[in-house]
């Protein structure tokens, strides 16, 4: 029988138990006064800053506002500050010292409190205390932790809050700390500079100098060991060149900057630690001390030979000591110029790095460009078969557009012909045939659309003729004043049928 | 600020109105404490206004405690 096998790799499992917990940051007493009139100074703030560990963060929501409430008494657990790393002291805008701490929320248990945070992004916040001692003036002189809550309502110490710390919140923070470490402007300028002079000064441009420079023109920030090398190799330094090669005077002040402060940190670290001197370590040394004192007592002249003895010991030693500090001075010279060229080829191994990193870039971003160029000219030969289809349906679409213009002309012309004879017809009998030729010239220089001006005109000139024509049948004919009512039309209108 | 032992300190209001402590806590008054069926609030000049300014069926409450 097969066996069905999943493999989860440990990256999964770490975001899949994220993603059911909430950071917040909690800013949760300042120092001074607060809304209960109960001002707590720092050092109760200090004191009771262990107590804070393992306490829980608390909350009620309410499902009809859907806001969270006040304190309440049936108020749950929806989260917790773990250990005294997340617990830290912060200063606010104006001024003044806050205890904080990262707590976590608990999403999938405290669903309706992540859905608040989620949406609010920031949410009022109180602590829980236990008063121990409380001062004169209302002060409250010592207390400790029993909770956090997540509150709806006013809290008592202004600005106190909770806010949840996304990806971008934190890599502000990321690049507030990293800004010590940007390199400058006016450095980078100098690099460049320095590269320009190298061309026509190449004294002094070492390919120590050269790649230093090459990093600070390239890189947004800057490595411990590039300030370290700057620092050294400025020392050093004679000709212009170099100097602007390794990022100018600027460059060697803002190094020392921050190098300096790391080293006298480093150094009162040090000293620390040489100052704590186990005291059971001394009083063993001490027992010691007072054993051979007493030795040395109970045989004086023991002692005096014994000295005898050391006094050769040291002189013999001496020679050799002397001897062995030539020999050291000669292996520091050696050691000296060992350590420059090794620093030279840290460097060089760095520029090989950096060259393959950005030529792997490069190869990237070349092939990526390629696809995109390729996918493009597919695109192209599709739009290219398009327009070309089209262009023979307009020429087919233009042959039977001209066709159909043709046939409505024939048409128009015709019908015009026929309105023209058909005028001429009705004014035949009265106007001479000179005349109507003249007018059928005339014809011509009218279109189907204003014929009617025409035949106006044909009808007038008619008229003109027909005026004094008599007519010889020999009946004279009278019109009458009145219609006759067999000619009558039959008319719907209401008025008419009255 | 939340205590849980409020009788350690003086200075405070205590009811046990629960309507009471809702009005005070819209008028921006915060909570002190809820033990024992009291609710407490710290004695300041905020307080004392909002009291002065109580609704008449609140004042009949805090009269009748």
């Amino acid at each position: 029988m097969n066996k069905l096998s999943f493999a989860i790799s440990k990256f999964d499992l770490m975001e899949v138990s994220n993603s059911e917990l909430m950071k917040v940051r909690l800013w949760i007493v300042s120092e001074g006064d607060n809304q209960h009139e109960k001002p707590i100074p720092w050092t109760a703030i200090e004191n009771a800053r262990p107590t804070l560990i393992g306490k829980p963060v608390v909350a009620m929501y309410n499902r009809y506002s859907q806001q969270l409430m006040g304190h309440e008494l049936d108020e749950v657990p929806v989260g917790v500050i773990l250990c005294d790393n997340d617990i830290f002291y912060e200063i606010d805008e104006e001024g003044k010292r806050w205890l904080c701490a990262d707590g976590i929320i608990w999403c999938r248990y405290a669903k309706d409190v992540a859905f608040v945070l989620d949406r609010d992004q920031i949410q009022n916040l109180s602590m829980e205390i236990v008063i121990i001692e409380s001062g004169e003036n209302n002060s409250i002189e010592s207390f400790c932790f029993s909770g956090i809550t997540l509150i709806g309502t006013t809290p008592a110490i202004p600005n106190a809050r909770a806010e949840v710390l996304s990806f971008s919140k934190v890599k502000e923070e990321i690049e507030h700390l990293m800004y010590d470490f940007k390199i400058p402007s006016i450095v980078k300028q100098n690099a460049e500079k320095g590269i320009f002079l190298k061309q026509n000064n190449p004294k002094g441009a070492t390919a120590v100098n050269i790649s230093i420079a090459n990093q600070l023109i390239n890189n947004e920030f800057v490595s411990l060991d590039l300030l370290h090398n700057i620092i050294k190799f400025s020392a050093k330094t004679k000709t212009e060149t170099a100097q602007y090669l390794l990022g100018g005077f600027e460059s060697l002040e803002w190094a020392e900057n921050i190098i300096n402060p790391q080293i006298e940190k480093f150094e009162e670290v040090k000293k620390e630690e040489e100052d704590i001197v186990p005291t059971e370590e001394i009083e063993k040394f001490e027992e010691m001390v007072a054993e051979q004192q007493e030795e040395m007592g109970a045989d004086a002249n023991v002692e005096a030979v014994a000295q005898a003895e050391l006094a050769d010991k040291q002189a013999e030693t001496d020679k050799v000591l002397a001897e062995e500090s030539k020999e050291q001075m000669a292996e520091e010279v050696v050691l000296e110029e060992t350590e420059e060229t090794m620093a030279e080829e840290v460097i060089l191994k760095e520029d090989e790095d950096n060259f393959q990193a950005k030529y792997t870039d490069m190869s990237e971003k070349y092939e990526e460009m390629y696809n995109k160029y390729s996918a493009l000219e597919v695109q192209m030969s599709e739009i290219t078969a398009k327009m070309s289809t089209s262009e023979d349906q307009m020429a087919i679409y233009m042959s039977e557009n001209e066709q159909l213009k043709k046939f409505k002309s024939d048409i128009e012309e015709k019908e015009m012909l026929s309105v023209i004879e058909y005028t001429l017809t009705e004014v035949m009998e009265s106007m001479p045939k000179e005349q109507m030729e003249e007018l059928r010239e005339d014809a011509k220089n009218f279109s189907s659309e204003n014929l009617n001006i025409w035949v106006n005109k044909v009808k007038a000139e008619a008229f003109s003729f027909s005026k004094w024509k008599t007519n010889n049948d020999g009946i004279m004919k009278v019109g009458l004043p009145f219609a006759n009512e067999n000619n009558k039309t039959e008319s719907k209108s209401l008025w008419d049928k009255i | 600020m939340y205590i849980l032992n409020p009788t350690s300190i003086s200075n405070t209001f205590k009811t046990k109105s629960k309507i009471v402590k809702d009005y005070l806590v819209k008028n921006n008054i915060p909570l002190l404490s809820n033990q024992e069926g009291f609710f407490y609030f710290s004695k300041t000049k905020k307080l004392q206004e909002a009291l002065d300014n109580l609704p008449i069926h609140l004042r009949e409450e805090v009269k009748n405690e």
